[in-house]
């Protein structure tokens, strides 16, 4: 502006050394938007797998930037054009670079995803300067699409576990006082929430702290996790949505399980690799949880009727649900028959979505499950903000 | 030469804290400020002004230096962009106030705006606390120096805006850098090299990160050195390129050229040099330049020698003025029979004035003169050396003055509004007795020989005073402004029409008998309106005893040394250079700065040479997505005796250009012999 002003007085006026001046600025100008112009052009962006993370977790993309000229450039940023459906929050800038002929040079930028799921992309937008700074120009770019994978985030629970084969005493328990089982595995600090019945005196003397008795769950113990995945089923309301925290919900148990030495399955999701290790099991859990979606067309009772038959005797078959069901009361009543435990997780739709038509947690919905022998447990909707 | 003075951010010194502006900055800006302030002072022929600004500039820079220094990046030094914006609005609402401040002259009314920025400059330095503020600087010096461009009174002001846009250029680079460092602490890059590294999260960060950014991904970077050079090639663009953009716009700019109001460029000018402003201030004391400079030649079949350059009929508060009919009494309808007189008038030096001895009949040269309205002539093309013929009106010695010509009372060449009473009084006592129109004249002219003395060292009228009445009254000297003013004054008292004029009266003609007007021939007069002589000079200054050393024709240059030529000039130019200098000094540390090092472009070069053997051995080019393995292993069967050495070579450079290690002189000397020796092996 101040250029063209210049100018634009310089004509009028026709003083010498505003057409100096009014030349310097417009040269300068140009200049710049030809350094700036040149800044973006010629460029090759080759990327580096991203691979999973858990939501929350920080995630770096790293790109490789190649120049196809011999020239130098001022220094260029980055930035890529992230799915819509990706909700994230602390991206950063990306790293400032100036391309190299003949080398990769590698930016990077970080953010941290706020949700799970399978997500893809591959336009970037490059953004050049001169080298003073004065002109900005963008480029858009597609390159090879790079994939990440946002696993739930484990969201701590308490949850009663029912009497069941295989499952032991009473005080068989999860959550803070995971660990419970029936037979002692080793002693470990004591957490706030452990049972006191717990606390191992004789080691807790020697050591000079609280330490507690770890139970190894029954040999025979089995969970089966089924969430409901029916259209329509996942109410979301910004940043929230039901699925997420039944997914962090289901992630952390499945967690305990397997730490205690428990079978745990995801009927329809993930198959259960045998010689896997826990953390291995939980990866593939975390991955086949990160792309679940409400997309089936079946209710989650028909679910219930095909996976019951399957599962081994003495099982707890969780089945986690926001919306209601009518016929889950029906379906769990035939599956008892065959010595399998079933236990609605139940969500409050309306928590989350407070117009929301109907939620599982609907007392004429309870009752009928209640009806069926079922216990269902009413799950907390808040998630502790630990990250 | 190594420069080594790490406490202006120079040389070789530990790692610097980049993240933050620095003295560089600091030093930068205020040079920057500095040669835009000290044009605006120049551009009003006042180097006070100039160096007054250039002083708070100085004492503000290191001010906020200190603050930046002390205070680090505090709450206080973040509320800088608030105190800019309160400093602008006082500035905005206190500039006449402290336009007056000023020391000398204060900037003329249609400067006010140049106080403004000027002002802003100043105290905008004291403020100056982060890069938004620094930089933010640059806006008011820009407009300063378009404004000072626009009146085109200092041409000097090229050269100073081209060092201001040198230091601009690399403050801005510098900042931008800045930001860059910024962005890229804030993408991760130094905490995950650290933890490649294994390196502890002790280490100072933006030391750190600079040191790795500048030896990996910024090591192709174009830079603040490119900045400099591109502020430099701008430059050169624009001395070559200015005049051919100018000329060639000429012919289209020609048809709706826009006059700007003219400005006194000062009061220790020369007064052929600037054009007789619309409203002059009398009674200052000795303020213009009376050297025996020639300025006109002036020759003329007649025998008037009063050249007038400018006319006034309004006076109020010391300050005579152009009411807006003043143009109704101009012409020769006055003259009885007037002669018609042949003269011609050359400029020796710049001037848009054209001194006329009378009312013009017609003009017989070119005809870009324009007429004023009160008779007075501009010229469009002030170049020195051009030569003007015309013919005058004179009156026609047949004839003598002896009735004013009855003009109506409101015209103001009649006018006695602002005419002290003592000098009225005093003008009715001389007149006492008088006969005749012209009786009456005389008679005043008499009375102010009487009252007062000439001398052209007098003092100036304190600014509570009426000048006309202090000079008759009080002081009781003056020179010609007092001695003209008390005469129309006077004249208007008694009821005759009057006018004051300026102008030229030159006495010492060569030997072809031409006039050579000199700058001390610079006069300012009365003029009476008679029947038959039409408008008739009355100038008391002859009749008044001169103070010894104060005659009138005496060299008078109130001028300090640093304001004649030729000490004027070599100032000028020598600031300018020294800013110019100071900024390409400046420039070119950073350039070393932030060079990655002879040894590192040496190496750079080795590898291209290796590349290109490569290729000449494969006889293909290396392919983008090669990594160098990948070329070399393509190149291998090509390479004979000197595929293990090549291999070597290969791992060698590949170590180098993929870490932030330095090239040492050893690895380069060993690689640039092993090269010599594949060049030989390939042969």
């Amino acid at each position: 502006m101040a250029s063209l002003f210049l100018a634009v007085v310089a004509v009028l006026i026709q003083a010498p050394s505003l057409f100096y001046m009014g030349t310097a600025l417009f040269a300068l100008i140009g200049g710049s938007n030809l350094q700036a112009w040149l800044a973006v052009r010629g460029l090759r962006f080759d990327r580096l797998p991203v691979g999973s993370a858990r939501v929350g977790d920080l995630v770096t993309v790293e790109v490789q930037v190649w120049s196809d000229y011999r020239i130098r450039r001022p220094l260029i940023t980055i930035r890529d054009v992230l799915p819509d459906k990706l909700l994230y929050r602390d991206l950063t800038p990306s790293l400032p670079i100036a391309p190299a002929y003949d080398l990769p040079i590698e930016t990077q930028y970080q953010f941290r995803p706020l949700r799970r799921g399978k997500y893809r992309w591959s336009k970037l937008i490059v953004t050049g300067s001169d080298s003073l700074g004065l002109v900005t120009k963008q480029l858009g770019v597609r390159t090879e699409p790079v994939e990440l994978t946002v696993v739930p985030r484990p969201i701590p629970v308490s949850l009663d576990l029912p009497l069941a084969a295989g499952w032991g005493i009473s005080e068989a328990e999860s959550g803070q006082t995971r660990g419970a089982g029936i037979e002692p595995r080793g002693i470990r600090e004591y957490n706030t929430g452990d049972s006191l019945r717990h606390v191992h005196w004789k080691s807790s003397a020697r050591a000079g702290k609280l330490l507690v008795k770890e139970f190894e769950a029954g040999t025979h113990a089995a969970a089966a996790f089924l969430i409901q995945r029916t259209a329509g089923s996942d109410i979301v309301n910004k940043e929230r949505s039901s699925l997420d925290l039944i997914c962090g919900h289901l992630l952390y148990l499945a967690e305990v399980f397997l730490q205690q030495g428990a079978k745990v399955e995801f009927p329809g999701l993930s198959a259960h690799s045998a010689h896997g290790s826990v953390p291995d099991r939980l990866v593939e859990i975390g991955e086949a949880l990160a792309s679940i979606e409400d997309d089936q067309p079946a209710p989650v009772s028909s679910e219930v009727t095909r996976i019951l038959p399957t599962l081994p005797l003495g099982s707890v078959l969780f089945v986690s649900l926001t919306v209601p069901d009518p016929h889950l009361a029906e379906a769990i009543a035939a599956g008892q028959t065959r010595g399998v435990t079933v236990v609605p997780l139940l969500y409050d739709a309306r928590t989350i979505a407070p117009r929301a038509a109907a939620s599982a947690t609907d007392s004429g919905f309870v009752e009928s499950l209640r009806r069926a022998n079922t216990n269902p447990v009413l799950m907390p909707m808040e998630v502790a903000s630990d990250r | 030469m190594t420069v080594n003075a790490p406490w202006l951010g120079l040389g070789k010194s530990e790692p610097k804290d980049r993240s933050r502006i620095n003295t560089l900055d600091f030093l930068l800006m205020s040079i920057g400020s500095a040669l835009a302030a000290y044009s605006a002072g120049m551009a009003v022929s006042s180097p006070e002004v100039g160096f007054y600004f250039m002083r708070l500039i100085a004492v503000g820079t290191l001010f906020s230096w200190l603050v930046r220094r002390f205070l680090g990046n505090s709450w206080l030094v973040r509320t800088d962009g608030i105190l800019y914006t309160a400093l602008g609005i006082f500035v905005v609402s206190q500039t006449v106030m402290l336009n007056e401040i000023l020391p000398g002259d204060p900037f003329p009314r249609p400067l006010a705006a140049a106080a403004y920025l000027g002002w802003m400059l100043a105290l905008g330095s004291f403020v100056t606390w982060r890069d938004g503020t620094l930089l933010f600087q640059a806006v008011p010096a820009i407009a300063l120096f378009g404004l000072i461009g626009c009146y085109d009174t200092f041409r000097d002001v090229t050269f100073a805006f081209f060092g201001f846009l040198l230091c601009l250029a690399t403050l801005f680079s510098r900042a931008n850098g800045r930001d860059m460092l910024r962005w890229a602490a804030e993408s991760g890059f130094l905490l995950r090299a650290e933890r490649k590294r294994g390196e502890a999260a002790e280490v100072k960060r933006d030391q750190a990160l600079y040191e790795r950014l500048r030896t990996g991904p910024w090591r192709w970077v174009a830079g603040p050195e490119w900045a400099l050079a591109s502020a430099m090639i701008v430059v050169l663009l624009s001395v070559l390129g200015a005049p051919v953009v100018q000329k060639s716009v000429e012919t289209v700019a020609g048809n709706f050229r826009v006059q700007v109001a003219q400005v006194n460029p000062g009061r220790t000018n020369s007064p052929a040099a600037f054009q007789e402003p619309n409203d002059v201030r009398i009674g200052r004391g000795p303020n213009t330049s009376l050297t025996r400079t020639p300025v006109f030649e002036f020759s003329t079949q007649g025998r008037e020698r009063y050249l007038r350059t400018g006319i006034y009929d309004r006076y109020a508060g010391g300050q005579w003025s152009q009411a807006p009919d003043i143009g109704f009494t101009a012409g020769p309808q006055y003259i009885r029979e007037p002669l018609e007189v042949e003269f011609s008038i050359r400029r020796l030096v710049p001037s848009p004035n054209v001194p006329v001895p009378g009312d013009i009949a017609e003009w017989r040269s070119p005809g870009e003169l324009r007429r004023m309205p009160e008779g007075t002539f501009r010229s469009s093309d002030p170049a020195a050396n051009r030569e003007y013929v015309g013919v005058a009106y004179e009156a026609n010695p047949q004839f003598a003055a002896e009735d004013a010509v009855e003009l109506s009372s409101m015209n103001s060449m009649r006018s006695v509004a602002n005419i002290p009473p003592e000098v009225a009084d005093f003008a009715r006592k001389a007149v006492e007795g008088a006969q005749t129109d012209r009786e009456k004249a005389d008679r005043l002219m008499q009375a102010i020989g009487r009252q007062v003395k000439y001398n052209i060292r007098a003092g100036a009228t304190p600014d509570d005073k009426d000048p006309v009445s202090y000079f008759l009254f009080e002081q009781k000297e003056g020179y010609c402004d007092v001695f003209a003013s008390a005469m129309v004054l006077m004249a208007r008292s008694v009821g005759l029409p009057a006018r004051y004029v300026q102008g030229f009266l030159p006495d010492e003609q060569d030997a072809a008998g031409r006039y050579v007007v000199l700058e001390k021939d610079y006069h300012a007069w009365a003029e009476i309106l008679f029947v038959d002589t039409g408008w008739t000079i009355f100038d008391a200054t002859g009749l008044a005893e001169a103070v010894e050393g104060g005659e009138r024709g005496q060299e008078a240059d109130p001028r300090p040394w640093w304001e004649k030529e030729p000490y004027k000039q070599i100032l000028n130019n020598g600031i300018i250079i020294v800013g110019i200098l100071a900024a390409g000094f400046l420039g070119w540390s950073q350039l070393r700065g932030n060079s990655v090092g002879p040894r590192r472009n040496e190496f750079d070069r080795a590898y291209g040479s290796f590349v290109a053997m490569l290729e000449r051995a494969r006889g293909k080019r290396r392919r983008q997505w090669e990594t160098p393995d990948e070329f070399l292993g393509s190149a291998a069967a090509s390479l004979g005796e000197g595929k293990e050495l090549a291999a070597d070579l290969n791992r060698r450079f590949t170590r180098v250009l993929y870490s932030s290690d330095p090239v040492t002189e050893e690895t380069l000397r060993s690689i640039q012999t092993d090269l010599r020796e594949l060049r030989k092996k390939i042969k």
